[in-house]
């Protein structure tokens, strides 16, 4: 499915921008798959094993927690804090407000519908099947012939 | 369990499908399916307020996830109403899981818009963030990873980003998540360990 999301013209309100530190590995494109090799050593094995809930954390010799481990641990409490972001509570209104007179289904999954007498036919209440827009095959097939002709007629005078 | 009734489209239109639920997934997620399926039948019958229920229900899930993955309040909420424009447009065309359909709507639409906007960088606005540090050195201390984790989030290719948020940020299990991106568990988990590996790399030259 392809959404054409054209960008918010105005920019992003609200959104800050990073100071980021110069003495960072920074690249200028975004890290792509093909160029994460995945390690072969044991140690980011184990951490994965760990975060994945396969094993248990790794640790030194003293038991502490493995300098990477205690940064996974960092980074999964920021990782988590971020489930309790709510949709900002205009957000709904505003969506259902935007929503179109009708469902394109309708219109088009009509005939099926009618043909076959499905369970959404027999679900929709009596009262509400002269509501929608029903369009029959033959009226289709008309309209797509006038539109035809009126290409041809078009071409004719170019 | 009742049977669930989906819609698949036909050579000849759309039709309905009916389903037994209970012999392919979990029961709670089969009812909470069964739920949806009603709610499509009342929308698809003229009930916009139905949608309204849709969409109460799945918006805080899709909204984390249109955020984190673009860094933007305003962004994740355009993509939002598209999105929910777009099912309520295609509502017909739902086969299987509601909420799967409508997260890889939000998904693609977040991909749609990393690509047309080459962003290097991923944050939102700290009103957005919930505190549960005490201490203002701890609260520091976590303003500043928040900072360089949006940042280095930023780095991700796309695929690599929504693996490690629904992931890590999400909580979802490699199952959930090979269900909602229509892929195979061992594929997820390549990319959630691949996202992790460059993740560290950016980061613990500072915090390891």
């Amino acid at each position: 499915m392809n959404m054409d999301m054209t960008p918010n013209p105005e920019g992003t309100r609200g959104d800050r921008e990073v100071n980021q530190p110069s003495a960072k590995p920074m690249g200028e494109r975004p890290v792509a798959d093909r160029e994460v090799p995945l390690r072969a050593d044991g140690a980011m094995a184990a951490l994965n094993a760990w975060l994945d809930g396969e094993a248990p954390a790794p640790r030194l010799a003293n038991n502490q927690l493995t300098p990477e481990a205690q940064l996974w641990s960092k980074i999964s409490r920021e990782a988590s804090a971020r489930k309790d972001v709510r949709t900002p509570s205009h957000v709904a209104a505003q969506i259902m407000n935007a929503l179109p007179p009708t469902t394109a289904t309708r219109l088009v999954a009509a005939p099926a519908v009618h043909a076959e007498q499905s369970v959404v036919a027999r679900a929709m209440p009596a009262a509400s099947a002269d509501k929608g827009i029903t369009l029959q095959p033959a009226v289709l097939a008309l309209l797509a012939a006038v539109f035809l002709a009126l290409g041809a007629v078009i071409a004719k005078m170019l | 369990m009742p049977d669930r009734m989906l819609w698949g489209k036909t050579h000849n239109g759309y039709r309905a499908v009916v389903q037994t639920p209970s012999q392919t997934l979990p029961a709670d997620i089969a009812e909470q399916a069964d739920v949806d399926a009603r709610s499509i039948s009342r929308v698809l019958a003229g009930d916009r307020e139905a949608f309204a229920v849709l969409v109460t229900k799945y918006s805080d899930p899709l909204y984390r996830h249109a955020l984190n993955m673009t860094g933007s309040p305003d962004v994740a909420e355009d993509i939002m109403q598209a999105s929910f424009i777009k099912a309520f447009s295609h509502l017909g065309e739902v086969r299987g899981r509601f909420d799967a359909w409508i997260f890889r709507i939000v998904a693609n639409g977040c991909k749609d818009w990393l690509k047309n906007i080459r962003r290097t960088h991923v944050s939102y606005e700290e009103d957005d963030q919930p505190s549960h540090l005490t201490t203002p050195d701890e609260e520091l201390n976590r303003s500043e990873l928040r900072v360089d984790l949006d940042w280095a989030l930023g780095q991700l290719s796309p695929s690599l980003r929504e693996a490690f948020i629904m992931k890590h940020v999400e909580g979802r299990s490699y199952e959930e998540m090979a269900d909602m991106l229509d892929s195979t568990v061992g594929a997820l988990k390549m990319r959630v360990h691949r996202a992790r590996e460059a993740l560290q790399a950016l980061l613990e030259e500072k915090y390891a």
